[in-house]
């Protein structure tokens, strides 16, 4: 029964208006994305400049992330963006107090005064070079000399617990510390395009830049297709010659949800054989040996699960409440994870957002250094919304039994 | 004037509640998401477009969901008043509450020093929150379903985080944190084409041909 | 497993509103009607018996098997609810393969046997017709062909003919007593036409109670002798009708004849005549103390 009710329901997909417009959003944001990818050339000597690349410099990091804490704490105020928008936050005595001790263990300074000196002293050391219109202009943002002995871990500690005090999204959190970019040496961009064409084979690179662009719409379209499903028995005026069949809830429930998930994965893997021709067009050309297989790796690895989720929570809340309040949930989701991980464009920190991003080609370090922290974040979200969609098969079988009603536009009443 | 009035009242009693609430609750967070105080004129708009502007969407879009059955449908369509005219009363009072919601949000930004240009803002938000409005309505109006009309200003406003103005051009929604205005014209009267199609067609059948 | 539909002290409470009052029935094979006036509880206790709302208190089974037992009693039932509708864009055949799915039936067996049921109500022509393309009456004939796709011993219908035109009414009728030929069907109606017509065994249903059960004949024997005929005027006509419960009037000119009950014969051009089931079943509820009956159907 469940295989023949899942073909139906995938037929039913293919007929609705909704997933259609789905699929167009998603050939409309290839198309404008990834349209016309240019496949990254090995780099030659003598090239112009040869991109950015994320600072590993220990001794680096720890300056400028404590210089930009001096000068913070000597202000009086921070800037913030927890959620990708600006936040200036101001602290209380207390909090005060305890920056103030993690300034003295970190740089030995003790107090504002001490600060205050420090900070004079860095600008007074600094260059003074005057632009076009006669203002002064700094080369370099405020460093602060680390007291010896200081380790790297003992750092982050202290500024993990910092960015705690601040409500989070400072500039001491681990992506900002991270996200200092240095410019590449000829040697940086070799290296990168090694790892890119020899670890990565090529196409685990577009693999993820092409999951990059996609994941995003992926977060939240999923959702207006579940929510349209489950409130379409409703709305046929079909719930009850339905709910009076034979199948079983979870068959009911598990089919539809298993189709809307091929039917949603299915345009995004045709979408990916553009790219992929691309590649192997491109390494077969250059003699690389690439991996056939690495957009489904991507696709089932990183999309999946962001699919499932939104999915889930369209089927689980429609279920609920008889209302659209699952799209607003997602989209409410959808918009904290965007906003959190434009911090994170660039990879190699996937924490536990629901919308991983990695915006480059490049990186394959920092994907490889975290590949254990995407892989939790991916197995924690496709057990969530195995989780829920079993809680949405419990809810169904209540209302068939009349055992659950939703009473008033979505305050949902469970009897005994 | 009596007549309207009461069916005003109806969709206040029955229809705007819920939606109101949220708009409520979007607003009311919005301190813990993000700074609300000193910003630059910069950083308010980034504020207005990108986050308070979004509830147009909430209180527009479903602005034909009380007719939603096609039976309530046809009782409500086969009496005098029109059923265009039950959607004008409604779209009105609705964007009367936009424009309450817009002008609280925007004294509590001045009130809280923010520097920006009051009115300039103002116009150029409510615009905005006009458009992504009429956009989720155009299109709940003509496909006939709720969840295709809240998909549509949301897909926008992706598209306009991630494509930027460089698609978009002169309907780029987020213009004023560019400090560029003449957008905004255009999103107004986009927004007026769309709700006028979109309730005109969703009318039609109630003598409005 | 016997085809019996067994119902003990049956209790059914909405909140604090008693929907159903210490219900008792048996229904064997063949057409069973339930009859009483709108918000008596018929749809409630058709519910219960179709699994879409948990019994409060009392024992229910359906072909011997308890009602909690969700999934096992739908496998022997088919319901067809007063109100519904499918999915408009699907066909009339894709509905009833959907459904059959549903149902459990493998291919086979759909393919074998939606073409036949349609057949049998008369849909075969329009199965390759989108559902809401459909007329009423049509779509109470492919109500009727989706609740015995499975063959169920048991099929409930709840106001089947609420909405029909009086042919397509007469012809639904016929369908379902060819139906109930070798299993349990539960009609629910506010039209006593409709059981008149259909049913041997009946139970009146009143405020939650049940006030009669019985054979629709035994029903009938309760009015007899109480049912009279009189040509009146219209100015009598009022004065009659504070004394007595009218079953139903004809105008003539200036007159009117009337049918009404009386304990007796109350005036002598009034001529006793033989009871219907209508005259009983508003006999019934007057000596129940309600007024309005069903007569609105007939007028």
């Amino acid at each position: 029964m469940f295989g023949q009710l899942f073909i139906k329901e995938c037929r039913q997909t293919a007929k609705s208006l909704i997933y259609w417009l789905i699929v167009l959003v998603l050939i409309f944001n290839f198309a404008t994305q990834l349209g016309n990818m240019d496949i990254m050339q090995k780099p030659k000597e003598g090239q112009e400049d040869y991109g950015y690349k994320q600072s590993d410099d220990k001794n680096m990091i720890m300056r400028t992330t404590l210089g930009q804490l001096l000068e913070e704490y000597y202000r009086e105020s921070y800037s913030t963006y927890p959620i990708g928008f600006y936040k200036s936050v101001t602290l209380n005595d207390k909090e005060d107090k305890q920056i103030e001790e993690i300034i003295k263990e970190t740089t030995g300074l003790s107090g504002r005064t001490e600060t205050r000196k420090a900070i004079e002293k860095w600008y007074a050391a600094q260059p003074k070079e005057t632009n076009a219109e006669g203002a002064l202009v700094l080369r370099k943002s405020m460093e602060a000399e680390p007291v010896e002995g200081l380790t790297f871990e003992r750092f982050e500690e202290l500024m993990d617990e910092a960015d705690h005090i601040l409500g989070g999204g400072s500039g001491y959190e681990e992506v900002s510390r991270k996200s200092a970019s240095v410019p590449m040496t000829y040697e940086d961009a070799v290296e990168e395009y090694r790892k890119l064409t020899e670890k990565d084979r090529l196409t685990g690179g577009y693999a993820r830049l092409f999951s990059d662009y996609m994941v995003i719409f992926l977060g939240l379209l999923p959702v207006f297709l579940a929510v349209t499903r489950e409130l379409r028995d409703k709305r046929a005026g079909m719930q009850d010659l339905i709910y009076t069949r034979k199948g079983s809830s979870v068959n009911i429930i598990a089919s539809r949800y298993l189709s809307m998930l091929i039917m949603l994965v299915l345009p995004v893997l045709a979408l990916s054989v553009i790219p992929l021709s691309q590649c192997l067009r491109y390494a077969s050309a250059s003699g690389i040996s690439a991996d056939i297989w690495a957009y489904v790796k991507y696709i089932f690895g990183w999309l999946l699960p962001t699919i499932m989720t939104a999915t889930a929570v369209g089927m689980f809340f429609t279920e609920l409440t008889d209302t659209a309040l699952a799209v607003l949930i997602q989209g409410a989701w959808w918009f904290v994870a965007v906003f959190t991980g434009i911090s994170t464009l660039k990879g190699g920190i996937y924490g536990w957002s629901l919308i991983p991003r990695h915006n480059t080609e490049l990186n394959w370090t920092g994907f490889h250094d975290n590949f254990s922290q995407l892989a939790s974040n991916r197995i924690v979200y496709a057990s969530i919304s195995i989780i829920l969609v079993a809680f949405t098969a419990f809810i169904y079988n209540q209302k068939r039994k009349g055992r659950y009603t939703v009473s008033w536009k979505g305050f949902g009443r469970l009897k005994k | 004037m009596e007549r309207l009035w009461q069916i005003e009242k109806v969709n206040l009693k029955h229809h705007v509640l819920l939606h109101f609430l949220v708009c409520v609750l979007l607003l009311g967070i919005s301190p813990l998401l993000m700074g609300v105080k000193n910003l630059t004129a910069v950083d308010t708009a980034k504020v207005l477009e990108r986050y308070v502007a979004l509830i147009g969407i909430i209180m527009l879009t479903p602005i034909f969901l009380p007719e939603q059955d096609r039976d309530i449908r046809g009782l409500v369509y086969a009496k005098y008043t029109k059923a265009s005219q039950v959607y004008m009363v409604r779209l009105a009072g609705n964007i009367l509450i936009l424009a309450a919601f817009l002008g609280i949000y925007i004294f509590v930004l001045k009130q809280n020093q923010c520097e920006f240009p009051v009115l300039k803002y103002y116009f150029g938000v409510f615009a905005e929150v006009l458009f992504f409005g009429g956009l989720g309505l155009f299109f709940y109006g003509v496909s006939d379903n709720l969840i295709i009309g809240y998909m549509a200003p949301m897909v926008y406003y992706i598209i306009a985080i991630g494509g930027g103005d460089k698609y978009l051009k002169m309907f780029y929604p987020f213009s004023m944190s560019m400090g560029k205005y003449e957008e905004k014209i255009c999103l107004f009267a986009a927004a007026v084409v769309l709700t006028a199609i979109g309730i005109r067609f969703r009318s039609v059948g109630d003598g409005v041909k | 497993m016997s085809t019996t539909i067994k119902i003990r002290n049956l209790n059914q409470y909405y909140g604090k509103k008693q929907a159903l009052k210490n219900v008792n029935l048996t229904i064997e094979t063949g057409m069973f009607g339930l009859l009483g006036r709108n918000g008596a509880g018929k749809t409630t206790l058709m519910k219960v018996l179709a699994t879409l709302l948990p019994k409060s208190e009392g024992e229910v089974t359906v072909c011997g098997t308890n009602v909690s037992r969700a999934q096992e009693v739908r496998k022997n039932t088919g319901y067809l609810p007063q109100e519904f509708s499918m999915y408009p864009n699907m066909t009339v055949y894709e509905a009833m393969d959907y459904l059959g799915v549903l149902s459990g039936l493998s291919k086979s067996e759909r393919k074998q046997r939606i073409p036949k049921l349609l057949e049998r109500v008369n849909l075969l022509e329009n199965r390759r017709k989108k559902v809401k393309a459909l007329s009423g009456g049509m779509k109470r004939r492919l109500g009727i062909a989706q609740a015995i796709l499975h063959d169920p011993k048991v099929l409930i219908v709840d106001e089947p003919t609420a909405g029909l035109d009086p042919e397509e009414r007469v012809r639904f009728r016929n369908l379902l007593c060819e139906i109930a030929e070798d299993r349990i069907v539960i009609l629910s109606t506010h039209i006593v036409g409709d059981i008149e017509a259909t049913c041997e065994n009946i139970a009146v249903l009143d405020e939650g109670e049940i006030i009669y059960k019985g054979t629709v004949s035994e029903l009938t024997g309760m009015a007899e002798g109480k049912v009279f005929q009189a040509e009146i005027s219209k100015r009598e006509l009022e004065t009659l009708k504070k004394q007595c419960v009218v079953t139903s009037m004809l105008t003539l000119g200036n007159n009117v004849m009337v049918r009404f009950l009386s304990d007796e014969k109350p005036f002598a051009s009034a001529k006793p005549c033989e009871a219907g089931v209508e005259d009983a079943y508003m006999y019934l509820m007057q000596e129940r103390g309600g007024g309005d009956g069903c007569l609105d159907n007939y007028l």
